[in-house]
């Protein structure tokens, strides 16, 4: 887990430094617990039954436990592309699917690879593949995400973002 | 989905730590994305309870042989009390 702390004094990652092929640093949640489910469900207010009551997930729903939200999931990533990006960068884009079930137990590493890289309007464009994975080696949330990082020498990332055109 | 409730015997489960070691791990209860063992009890006179959710009934019979447990029995769960809740789990 990355501390708030380690957040604040984070050294830039800088588009020079990122090659095609390149495993980004994981980050790694868990093991997920009924405490962690219930408070997103009261953060959010998402009070339906499969969340937080194991009875009715597991034997009227016919679940294996009670799951995670998908708009937890939807957050992760994101999160895991902004650490990645701070202090001056973006996380432009990210796209990802739900697939497997994420329940109590699970550990998740989010990960992301580097598909590509491109300049535009002095902009560093990096492509990756994204997800989420169990610890069982099911990928929970296939995906494609697109950061864009400063040059080194280059011009600031502008704030708000403004995509390059035709990028 | 499926719930079964397998019925046997396992020596040495009146050492809480033997027990915890055998069932405290994810990995020891979350088989994969469609195969979790639920609930398991210890019994005083050693005789042990395990219930499964999974796709199909081998599934549960193949951790069970992992496990090396004596098995008695494997039976799907038709209805379920719960402290006043009523469930119809097949």
């Amino acid at each position: 887990m990355v501390t708030a702390d380690e957040l604040r004094n984070k050294a830039q990652l800088y588009y020079d430094d990122v090659q095609a092929g390149q495993d980004m640093p994981p980050l790694v949640i868990g093991p997920m617990t009924p405490t962690h489910l219930f408070r997103w469900s009261a953060a959010i207010e998402n009070w339906h039954r499969i969340h937080y009551d194991q009875n009715f997930a597991v034997y009227h729903d016919g679940l294996p436990n009670i799951l995670a939200q998908g708009s937890w999931k939807q957050s992760i990533l994101p999160r895991y592309l902004k650490d990645m990006c701070l202090p001056d960068g973006w996380p432009w884009k990210v796209q990802f699917q739900h697939r497997a079930m994420i329940v109590p137990g699970d550990t998740i590493t989010v990960w992301a690879r580097v598909t590509g890289k491109r300049e535009a309007e002095g902009l560093g464009l990096i492509d990756m593949d994204v997800g989420m994975r169990l610890q069982y080696d099911a990928e929970s949330c296939p995906g494609t995400a697109t950061i864009v990082l400063p040059i080194r020498g280059g011009r600031a990332i502008p704030y708000p973002f403004v995509a390059p055109k035709g990028a | 989905m499926g719930r079964w409730i397998a019925i046997g015997k396992v020596p040495g489960w009146d050492d809480l730590a033997k027990f915890t070691d055998e069932m405290k791990a994810t990995a020891k209860w979350r088989v994969d994305a469609r195969t979790t063992i639920t609930t398991v009890m210890a019994l005083a006179d050693g005789r042990m309870l395990a219930e499964c959710h999974a796709n199909k009934q081998e599934d549960f019979d193949t951790w069970l042989r992992q496990k090396g447990w004596q098995v008695e029995s494997v039976t799907p769960i038709r209805h379920l009390a719960k402290t006043g809740e009523i469930w119809k789990v097949s």
